[in-house]
């Protein structure tokens, strides 16, 4: 039996199949039973982003949920490869408040359902039903009731925190500790926590990449190529091959550059002292990368609606091949010593997460192959050129810090194969979209012709307009599953954009992952999962 | 909580002043002392601070700044690098990071986020640190080139030697 047959039994009327991917409207007394069903009988495995959206003026609005405010479940089912968003529409904000949980079917809904509390600021209205609610949901980031139990003995909290010299980044992390064993874990989020969702509903899609550039300030390319990707296929547009080859490259260079910050902090963690001045040298060859294609700055705007803005300047490839060169050097080397280490092994062989841990916890990216899992996004829905190009997903065994390691490692060499495979064969022609509804166009021809002055002007004074629609897309980073939510209403500023973040899945399984071991042995954990606090608080 | 076992005592200094370098003036030897050997905390973690710390890579900021590179510790920081947006949440933890500096400091904001607000205009990101914290040195751009930053050290120990202080 197919995957839409059973859909169709199920929710008749109420479900609209898409090209891959499937729109239900859940019923408002039953969600719950319907939510389970979609997890056992059709293998939705990975909840992947709970989205809210508010309730809008406009009530003509099409696609969302005609004006009312709305919760979306994003899930991603196995059998067929299809995401399923499916929708509650509520009568009044407040509702939400007494949404019933789903942490008993996916154990990572806790948090999306607190940040949704929080949207919708239902704290200063009720303040004596936010206690009630919150205990129902066992109380995820509140103070564990293990305090009260173990205080005034042998038991203390470390703090760690929320300032970590840059390393991790601003988060707050309290150990319990029994002696010498963690026992429990607090985990306080929102020290980076920037507003950039709200922002956006203020911005135009245009100007809303330079925001994107700085979401993840450690990999400006992917969020903003991302962004650029979702709301071209809101409009249908489809860019030059040039412009997704150099993407692609841009994608590529972003997952090198990020997994060598990664090995820089790990392997810092464990006091192997050299290797972090050692990883930060070879990562600023791929930053000098970036600074000679923005023209001297990181973050430089170049992803652009339609394509990229600038063309590569000239010796930059050669430059390229030598930065491949000497990462491809420089990883072997290193790596040839680290895994020789038996203290090394020792130290990073704990903290074993099963694939079954890894999907209910919402994993993605390079912490979920490192359980085994094969998913990965660039293999799953292939976008730009990821089908063509030779490449190959290298997988954990036991998902412990030593495969997380070594994934990274093996994700690096592919990364810089890919990279070498699309220079080879990068297409010619133009880097931009030649359509003067979304670019700028020439301003000679601006003189002779009157529809390119309309266009001009247009865009010049409002920006890109999008048609009335929602989208759920996301790209593969060196994190995990970048996606964006974005509920367009067919004028220049989106209405509502949700960013899904890996490190905000990542963290939020810590409190469980860490109890156990010992201090050491729970800050390599931590490390291990490469969590990026700026994405996560977004 | 923190320790305060470890203050920088500013009779020590001057006690030193006087044994070693009796005809240097005492003002101004002090001066000197602090703008020849800076010792860096860095607070927040955005684009402005990954310029900051590329140019300590580079050993750019060597000959400025004190042979220990950056510091963790606040008690032993003589410069609070302020780079990045301050956030709501984040607002206590910095006033309380600035109240236990050991006297005397200079801050630097680095970046438009920490100057201004920057790109940021929402309520979640503190406009400008200069309602929590007396500023010395703002350094504009989004983020800034790695030239501004050492000049804006530059000015700085400018500042110091003419003993302009907060």
């Amino acid at each position: 039996m197919s995957l839409e047959k059973k859909l169709l039994d199920y929710f008749s009327d109420r479900l609209i199949a898409g090209v891959a991917s499937f729109e239900i409207t859940l019923s408002d007394v039953v969600y719950v039973e319907e939510l389970q069903f979609l997890r056992e009988e059709c293998n939705c495995l990975i909840l992947k982003d709970l989205c809210a959206v508010k309730s809008s003026s406009d009530l003509s609005r099409p696609s969302v949920s005609s004006g009312v405010p709305a919760i979306v479940y994003i899930l991603y089912s196995f059998e067929m490869s299809t995401t399923i968003s499916a929708k509650l529409l509520l009568k009044d904000e407040s509702q939400a408040f007494f949404l019933k949980s789903v942490n008993r079917i996916w154990p990572n809904a806790s948090w999306y359902e607190q940040e949704i509390i929080n949207y919708f600021r239902l704290e200063s209205k009720s303040a004596t039903n936010q206690k009630i609610s919150l205990a129902e949901k066992e109380g995820e980031m509140e103070i564990s009731p293990l305090i009260s139990k173990y205080e005034g003995r042998r038991h203390k909290w470390i703090p760690m925190g929320p300032n970590n010299s840059g390393n991790l980044g601003n988060f707050k992390v309290d150990f319990l500790l029994d002696a010498e064993k963690v026992i429990d874990v607090k985990i306080e989020t929102g020290m980076a926590h920037r507003g950039i969702e709200e922002l956006c509903e203020t911005l135009r899609y245009g100007q809303i990449v330079a925001l994107m550039e700085r979401l993840d300030c450690n990999s400006p390319y992917p969020p903003a190529i991302g962004w650029c990707r979702s709301v071209e296929s809101m409009m249908q547009l489809t860019i030059p091959q040039r412009a997704q080859a150099l993407r692609m490259i841009f994608l590529e260079l972003a997952r090198v550059a990020d997994h060598l910050f990664f090995f820089s902090i790990f392997l810092d963690n464990l006091a192997i002292v050299d290797a972090k001045k050692f990883f930060l040298n070879l990562r600023a060859q791929v930053v000098g990368l970036y600074r000679s294609y923005g023209e001297g700055l990181v973050l430089s705007s170049s992803v652009v609606i339609g394509g990229m803005a600038r063309n590569l300047p000239t010796g930059w490839i050669s430059e390229c091949f030598n930065m491949i060169k000497n990462v491809a050097e420089g990883i072997n080397r290193f790596d040839k010593k680290i895994v020789s280490s038996r203290i090394f092994r020792e130290r990073t062989k704990i903290c074993e997460i099963s694939g079954a841990q890894a999907i209910s916890w919402g994993y993605s990216g390079p912490n979920l192959r490192a359980s085994g899992v094969n998913y990965d996004l660039r293999k799953v829905s292939p976008y730009y050129f990821y089908k063509d190009v030779d490449f190959e997903i290298p997988l954990g065994i036991y998902g412990d810090c030593y495969d997380r390691y070594l994934v990274r490692v093996e994700e690096v060499r592919q990364a810089l194969r890919i990279i070498g495979q699309i220079i080879d064969y990068i297409p010619t022609g133009a880097f931009l979209l030649e359509d003067t509804q979304v670019m700028l166009s020439d301003k000679s021809k601006i003189k002779t012709s009157f529809t390119h002055l309309i266009d001009f002007t247009s865009l010049g004074l409002g920006g890109v307009k999008v048609p009335p629609s929602e989208i759920y897309q996301s790209v593969e980073t060196s994190a995990g599953e970048l996606g964006f939510f974005i509920v367009a209403e067919g004028t220049e500023r989106p209405a509502r954009v949700k960013i899904r973040s890996a490190s905000y899945a990542h963290l939020q399984s810590y409190r469980y992952i860490a109890q156990g071991f010992d201090l050491s042995g729970a800050l390599t954990i931590l490390a291990s999962l490469n969590i990026s606090a700026n994405e996560m608080d977004r | 909580m923190i320790s305060k076992h470890y203050i920088r005592d500013d009779t020590l200094a001057e006690r030193f002043a006087k044994l070693y370098q009796p005809n240097l003036i005492k003002g101004k030897f002090l001066e000197w002392l602090y703008a020849s050997g800076l010792n860096p905390l860095v607070i927040g973690e955005s684009c402005c601070v990954q310029e900051f710390s590329s140019l300590l890579d580079m050993e750019s900021l060597d000959f400025l700044l004190d042979s220990g590179g950056v510091s963790s510790r606040m008690e032993l920081a003589d410069v609070l690098v302020v780079a990045g947006p301050i956030t709501v949440k984040f607002a206590d933890r910095f006033k309380e990071i600035f109240d236990s500096m050991s006297r005397p400091f200079w801050v630097i904001a680095i970046g438009a986020c920490a100057s201004s607000g920057g790109i940021f205009r929402s309520e979640k990101v503190i406009q400008g640190i200069s309602a929590i914290a007396p500023v010395d040195i703002y350094i504009p751009g989004c983020p800034p080139t790695r030239e501004s930053i050492i000049d804006g050290f530059y000015k700085l120990r400018e500042r110091i030697t003419k003993r302009e202080r907060p």
